[in-house]
């Protein structure tokens, strides 16, 4: 089995694909991070003593809104919000102008991780797909060992790749966040708004490293799934496809969430499940959903996928 | 007779709407023998190497090495197997070295580099074997199968038309080292179309059509009874001589003339023995032969008229 994984793993790192992959996540991470610096915040302003004042000045601006009676629902909603999360700012002394590492790594995370999923379905969906294609398949098969062995091999090389990914984003995103913008600790204190509980007080030690272990077991079941699906369909195309459709549909499930919340089947199907990393910020995606039931869900299906992958394999005949 | 190393029992394959494609077919392979699989395109000859090595269910019948049942112990059985089933397919964005590591890897006794250095010398491929195998030809990409199926030092080779691609010196090249192989108790099935190449590489013929096994027969004998083997051979003289030669010929009772080509050649049925004696006869009568060439042999003939297809003409070509 070793010697299967390493097969897999050389083969792997053998493409030039992947270490466009893996170079793709380096630059992006680079690139945002100048964006920040230059954009988002204002390192003038991080300087500035006013920093309060410029709060207390938004909130005045907001409270206008508010009392405007021409103003719309959302306006007035989104203003309620803002003044919330400034008062919260200034009751604890945050500046929002102030940055670190810590506080770049965090807020970055999720886009960047999101080039990691979309990666690893297209491995995910190729890894068998293209062997067959190829016809190197058939000369893996007529070597002792069962054919179990092969995809799980192959299953575990992409878990690997994911992983990898996942390390060189923390490692270059920390190491240019601390260049480019300073270090901070784990107890950096953030502001947390999920849009459902008002604005909350917490710190980057008590959400990143749950967001970064969420996510993990978030782009398992992605790989699962785009897996699953390339060798059941035995097509690549529909697998990548299935697996991107699933990435943004994870995004557009969650404006369903509020639609379906109440019907009884909506918290059975996967999608809204897939959007784990949430956990770190919130107790519950969907009411009474939280994420014991997410992941329970989540086994299920990832059992029953591979269960039928596995043993569609173990049967197949191959003849291509 | 030794003991079967690989036995094979009524084999069937039944696909799709119950058509049979491959039909009760058996036969057993000897210790150091070299034993061709013969039969035109589509007999079944890939379907029925594809179910030896397990790469498609048996839908009956059953598969022994060397007195293992494949069923039994499939794996211990696979160990013992070599195999290049159709084409040969590499992972092209490798190096050949690479793609043999890969096999190396996967043998269950070590493979050493020695021995790896040792079969790309007999395969050739020395100079290239640190290319890409995206830039090898198809010759270089067989060469390569045949060293990848010979790695593991397999006691059973299995080869499905190796000499496709391959030029005269690389088939010739392969009839010598299979022969070397024989000599040290390593058996070999090969399967082909082309019934000249069997006769010269194979010590044992099975001939397939329709998914059947239509004939067996043992070149050696053939080759023993050189008396009674009768063949059809053409000789050319010139133009002008040609009724003179015909003539020449029809007296003679044991000679059988089938037909003139282009004017000056006599296609000739006749004992094997007899060729010099006729050759004789021309000389004598002051005929000039410019050619004798050998046509179809009793074997071809044999095919042709069992397995009844046009498209087996192309035999005569390849008697390197
Ligand atoms: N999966 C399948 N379903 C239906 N028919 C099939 C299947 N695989 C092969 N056949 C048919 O079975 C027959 C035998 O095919 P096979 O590939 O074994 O022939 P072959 O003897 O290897 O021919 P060739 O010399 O062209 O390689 C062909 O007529 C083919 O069309
Ligand atoms: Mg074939």
């Amino acid at each position: 089995m070793i010697t299967l994984i390493q097969n897999e793993w050389i083969k792997l790192w053998s493409k030039k694909r992947t270490w466009i992959f893996a170079l793709f996540i380096l630059l992006i991470t680079i690139g945002i991070a100048f964006f920040f610096k230059s954009v988002i915040f204002d390192m003038d302003a991080a300087n500035d003593e006013n920093w309060e004042q410029d709060l207390e000045e938004e909130i005045a601006v907001q409270e206008e809104i508010m009392a405007d009676e021409d103003a719309d629902e959302w306006q007035v909603e989104n203003a309620q919000m803002t003044i919330q999360q400034n008062e919260e700012m200034l009751a604890s002394g945050i500046n929002p102008n102030k940055t670190n590492n810590m506080i770049f790594l965090e807020e970055t995370f999720p886009f960047l991780a999101s080039f990691i999923t979309l990666f690893s379905v297209i491995v995910a969906s190729s890894i068998v797909s293209s062997e067959i294609d190829d016809g190197t398949m058939k000369h893996l098969l007529i070597r002792p060992y069962p054919r179990w062995k092969f995809i799980t091999a192959k299953l575990i090389t992409t878990v690997g790749f994911s992983l990898s990914l996942i390390v060189v984003l923390l490692v270059s995103n920390l190491l240019i966040g601390t260049i480019l913008l300073g270090t901070g600790s784990l107890s950096t204190e953030i502001m947390v708004n999920n849009f459902e509980t008002t604005p909350y007080l917490s710190t980057v030690g008590e959400v990143l490293p749950a967001r970064v272990g969420l996510y993990v077991l978030n782009v398992l079941m992605f790989i699962i799934i785009s897996f699953s699906v390339s060798i059941l369909f035995r097509s690549q195309t529909l697998a990548v496809g299935i697996g991107i459709f699933i990435l943004f549909g994870t995004n557009i499930a969650q404006s369903f969430n509020v639609l379906l919340a109440d019907t009884s089947w909506y918290q059975y199907i996967f999608l809204p499940h897939l959007s784990l990393p949430e956990y770190a910020i919130r107790d519950e995606i969907l009411p009474g959903v939280g994420l014991a039931f997410s992941i329970m869900v989540l086994s299920v299906y990832a059992l029953v996928f591979l269960g039928a992958c596995f043993t569609y394999f173990q049967r197949k005949d191959f003849a291509e | 007779m030794s003991e079967a190393v690989l036995d094979i029992q009524s084999l069937r394959k039944t696909v799709h709407k119950g058509k049979n494609i491959v039909e009760d077919v058996s036969f057993k392979m000897h210790k150091g023998e070299i034993l061709g699989l013969l039969g035109p395109n589509g007999a079944g000859k890939t379907t029925t190497i594809r179910m030896i090595v397990g790469l498609i269910k048996r839908s009956s019948g059953s598969v022994s090495i060397n007195g293992t049942d494949m069923d039994e112990d499939s794996q211990t059985c696979k160990r013992q197997i070599g195999a290049i089933v159709e084409n040969p397919a590499f992972y092209d964005y490798m190096s050949g070295w690479k793609n043999l590591q890969q096999h190396a890897r996967m043998a269950i006794d070590p493979v050493s580099d020695e021995r790896m250095q040792d079969i790309i010398k007999l395969v050739q491929l020395e100079d290239a074997i640190h290319d890409k195998v995206k830039k090898y030809s198809l010759g270089m990409k067989q060469r390569l199968g045949v060293a990848q199926a010979l790695l593991h030092q397999p006691s059973i080779l299995i080869l499905d038309e190796p000499t496709n691609g391959l030029d005269p010196k690389g088939i010739r090249e392969l009839r010598d080292y299979l022969r070397e192989l024989a000599d040290q108790g390593i058996s070999t099935l090969v399967s082909s179309h082309l019934l000249s190449e069997m006769q010269l590489m194979c010590d044992r013929v099975v001939i397939m059509e329709k998914g059947r096994l239509i004939d067996e027969t043992v070149i050696g004998e053939l080759d023993q009874s050189d008396e009674q083997k009768v063949c059809i051979v053409a000789f050319q003289c010139r133009v002008d001589q040609i009724q003179e030669a015909k003539a020449l010929i029809e007296a003679d009772s044991e000679i059988e003339l089938l037909h003139i080509e282009k004017e000056q050649t006599l296609v000739l049925k006749l004992h094997e023995a007899t060729i010099p004696d006729v050759n004789k006869k021309f000389v004598e009568a002051g005929i000039d032969i410019y050619a004798i060439e050998r046509k179809k042999t009793t074997l071809e003939e044999k095919f042709l008229s069992l397995t009844n297809t046009r498209n087996m003409t192309d035999i005569k070509e390849v008697q390197s």
